[in-house]
């Protein structure tokens, strides 16, 4: 549930100059309409639809079935690297935040190109860009995907649903590539705090708020989740791409 | 570092283990570390040209590992 979009802003920065390549990996969260790859047909078929939907302006190679490359270098779900002129790893960021990658981009080519920058590895998880994006990777598996999203992480899809209304007014800040000033990232924090409230408030915790709340969305479980999983508690067992 | 087979690798079903695991993966800095030698390899492009790591030593390289989903 990655975004690329953040990528774009250091591709329209540094596209020029950099080789920027994407490597296409196993579906992350498979649904009837994704499942997981089993031939090297079907991934080519994605990747092309991945670089159209995605609108990516640059390279995307499509890694064999069994994902060789991609657990050659680690296998997260979202890393980038730069790597040198020397064919080294001069940064290795495990979640691709834009913002640091800029950075040491910044630093690599005015070290020419080559050697560690910028300590080398990032250390923080950036999931800001895929708190507004990152609801279009998981719509494309609906409804198991979201099912077992939620089941793995409970409150996460919600959150993404909610970032996707808040995209228009959130996504230039969450797909920045550059670093936000100290009061800009005093509003950001306050903004991602003001949301969670308004995430648990909507949240329906008691009996009486989820009947209110099955009141309010009647087309929240139009669909049965087709692997008979069952979810227990405040979490929904049924999404729709209409939610 | 541990290859999966390719069954274990393209999971039907996403789970809260593939999460810890991501996260683990993430602490431990599970990865290739900075400094050494980027593993090569030869893959093919969408529009179908083949592209190899150790051919694109002219600029630096951003390599970013995405999925559809």
């Amino acid at each position: 549930m990655a975004s690329v979009e953040p990528l774009k802003r250091l591709h329209a920065r540094w596209g020029e100059t950099v080789h920027f390549v994407d490597v296409l990996v196993r579906q992350v969260h498979p649904g009837p309409e994704v499942p997981p790859y089993r031939s090297e047909a079907e991934k080519v078929a994605d990747a092309e639809a991945y670089r159209r939907i995605e609108g990516i302006p640059w390279t995307v190679l499509v890694d064999d079935v069994a994902g060789t490359v991609h657990q050659a270098y680690g296998g997260l779900t979202n890393p980038a690297y730069l790597i040198g002129t020397d064919g080294r790893v001069t940064f290795y960021a495990p979640t691709t935040g834009a913002r640091v990658l800029d950075r040491a981009l910044q630093k690599l080519l005015g070290a020419g190109g080559r050697g560690v920058v910028a300590g080398g590895r990032d250390s923080v998880p950036h999931l800001l860009a895929a708190f507004t994006d990152g609801w279009r990777a998981i719509e494309r598996g609906l409804p198991q995907s979201a099912a077992e999203l939620s089941s793995a992480a409970p409150g996460s899809v919600a959150l993404l649903r909610l970032g996707r209304r808040l995209r228009p007014v959130l996504a230039p800040l969450t797909r920045r590539a550059e670093l936000l000033s100290r009061r800009g990232r005093v509003a950001l924090v306050s903004g991602v705090i003001a949301v969670l409230l308004l995430v648990a408030r909507r949240r329906p915790w008691r009996g009486d708020d989820k009947e209110r709340h099955a009141e309010r969305f009647p087309t929240v479980c139009g669909r049965v989740y087709p692997h008979g999983h069952r979810h227990g508690g405040n979490r929904r067992s049924t999404y729709t791409r209409d939610d | 570092m541990a290859t999966r087979c390719r069954e274990e690798y393209n999971y039907d079903h996403f789970g809260r283990h593939h999460l810890v695991e991501e996260v683990g993966g993430f602490l431990v800095g599970r990865g290739v570390r900075p400094g050494a030698v980027a593993p090569d390899f030869e893959l093919p492009s969408v529009g179908g040209d083949i592209v190899r790591l150790a051919d694109l030593g002219d600029r630096p390289t951003l390599l970013h590992f995405g999925s559809y989903t």
